[in-house]
């Protein structure tokens, strides 16, 4: 049986309202909403006001007086992360995943997540573990991580190696 | 249909069969270390392996290896799920690379018998195939992230359970704050993620678990990062 998640909160319209909401950081207006989302700005307006008198969402005056809407911190955001939840997309297609696009895309990300050589030694500035406190978080650790990173270096090694053997008698040939 | 025309060909004959009999891999065919010790699953592996050999890419190959593993664990009642370092390494394209491939499955016992099935030999406590450059440690301690939250991959004709990415979060934030054995890679692995997952992540879920781990100040240092 399907169970169109989209009717827990009345339909599309408003569930593309509160997916809008929960991905903005910050508060947007009725009117950019159903721009952004090509939705009807009236029924926009009207399902953010209805959200707002239950406390699903908060209203914020901006400039201009325009006014700009946002998840409230408790029920708002409970809501929203439970149909999500609901209707997150949780599969991967692995050549999509692959695609030479969006593997650039998640390299610049990574490229971005490393942390600069000041944030590195800010970082090794932190206090080294007592003997005690170490002995109990060893005690969580699972035995074979040691021994695939002992095999792993085992390997590459290995692999350097009988690369490096064949460079040298290629050259060795060469050379005769 | 094609499986038989593959067998019949010289070479893979010759690589597959001794005396006549159907048996795997020889020592002998050029795969380092390989054991022929395959079972009732080794036609299957055996057309597998052919794959996993020609792909030149490590991170594919590991990737294809591991769903394929998950499919014939399946087979034999045996839930797995790609947790750890692998884990975000698929994430991440590969970013950030990890020694070995950790499953949590629900039977150690059976998951350690298919390893050796399929050619895998036991080093320590991680199971090792030096041929396809392939370590894999399966723990039977259960998944301790939340079932609902793993993603599913996938990759070719196989699915794929990979942990959640909230519940990698905390682990690496955990292992930042308190194991400290590598909180650079941890937080530089944390914000990647975070980045990667943003439009998908369960704020709510991943503050809980922040809270319960003590970790709230290292969730905020990495959604600072991570949106900046």
């Amino acid at each position: 049986m399907t169970v169109n998640i989209e009717q827990f909160v009345g339909g599309r319209i408003r569930f593309a309202i509160l997916n809008a909401l929960a991905g903005s950081g910050k508060p947007v207006t009725a009117y950019s909403i159903a721009i952004r989302y090509g939705l009807d700005p009236a029924a926009t307006y009207r399902y953010l006001a209805e959200f707002a008198k239950v406390g699903i969402v908060e209203s914020v005056r901006k400039a201009q007086k325009q006014t700009a809407y946002r998840l409230s911190e408790g029920v708002g955001k409970a809501a929203v992360n439970f149909l999500q939840y609901l209707k997150q997309e949780q599969r991967i297609d692995f050549d999509e995943w692959m695609r030479p696009k969006a593997v650039s895309d998640r390299a610049a990300k990574c490229l971005k997540a490393r942390l600069s050589a000041g944030e590195v030694a800010e970082l090794a500035k932190g206090e080294a573990l007592g003997v005690e406190e170490a002995e109990r978080l060893l005690e969580k650790r699972k035995s074979g991580e040691l021994e695939a990173l002992i095999e792993a270096g085992r390997i590459g090694f290995h692999r350097t190696f009988k690369q490096a053997s064949r460079k040298r008698s290629l050259r060795y040939a060469m050379i005769e | 249909m094609a499986k038989k025309k593959f067998l019949k060909s010289k070479r893979n004959k010759q690589r597959f069969t001794v005396k006549g009999k159907r048996t795997g891999f020889k020592k002998s065919a050029g795969l380092d270390g390989v054991q022929p010790v395959f079972g009732a699953r080794r036609d299957a592996f055996a057309s597998e392996y052919k794959h996993l050999l020609q792909e030149q890419d490590r991170f594919k190959r590991r990737m294809y290896f591991a769903a394929f593993f998950a499919k014939q664990l399946q087979k034999i009642g045996v839930d797995a799920i790609l947790v750890g370092g692998a884990a975000v390494e698929l994430y991440t394209h590969g970013q950030f690379e990890t020694a070995d491939m950790d499953f949590a499955v629900t039977d150690a016992q059976k998951g350690a018998e298919l390893l050796k099935e399929l050619g895998f030999e036991r080093k320590d406590s991680v199971w090792l195939n030096t041929g396809l450059d392939i370590i894999v440690d399966v723990s039977g301690e259960g998944y301790s992230g939340d079932v609902g939250r793993v993603r599913l991959v996938n990759v070719r004709n196989y699915e794929l359970k990979v942990a959640g990415v909230e519940d990698l979060l905390v682990n690496r934030l955990y292992s930042a704050k308190f194991w400290k054995s590598n909180p650079q890679r941890d937080l530089e692995e944390a914000t990647a993620l975070l980045s990667i997952f943003a439009g998908s992540i369960n704020d709510v879920y991943l503050d809980t678990l922040a809270k319960k781990n003590d970790i709230e100040d290292f969730v905020k240092i990495v959604k600072e990062r991570a949106l900046k």
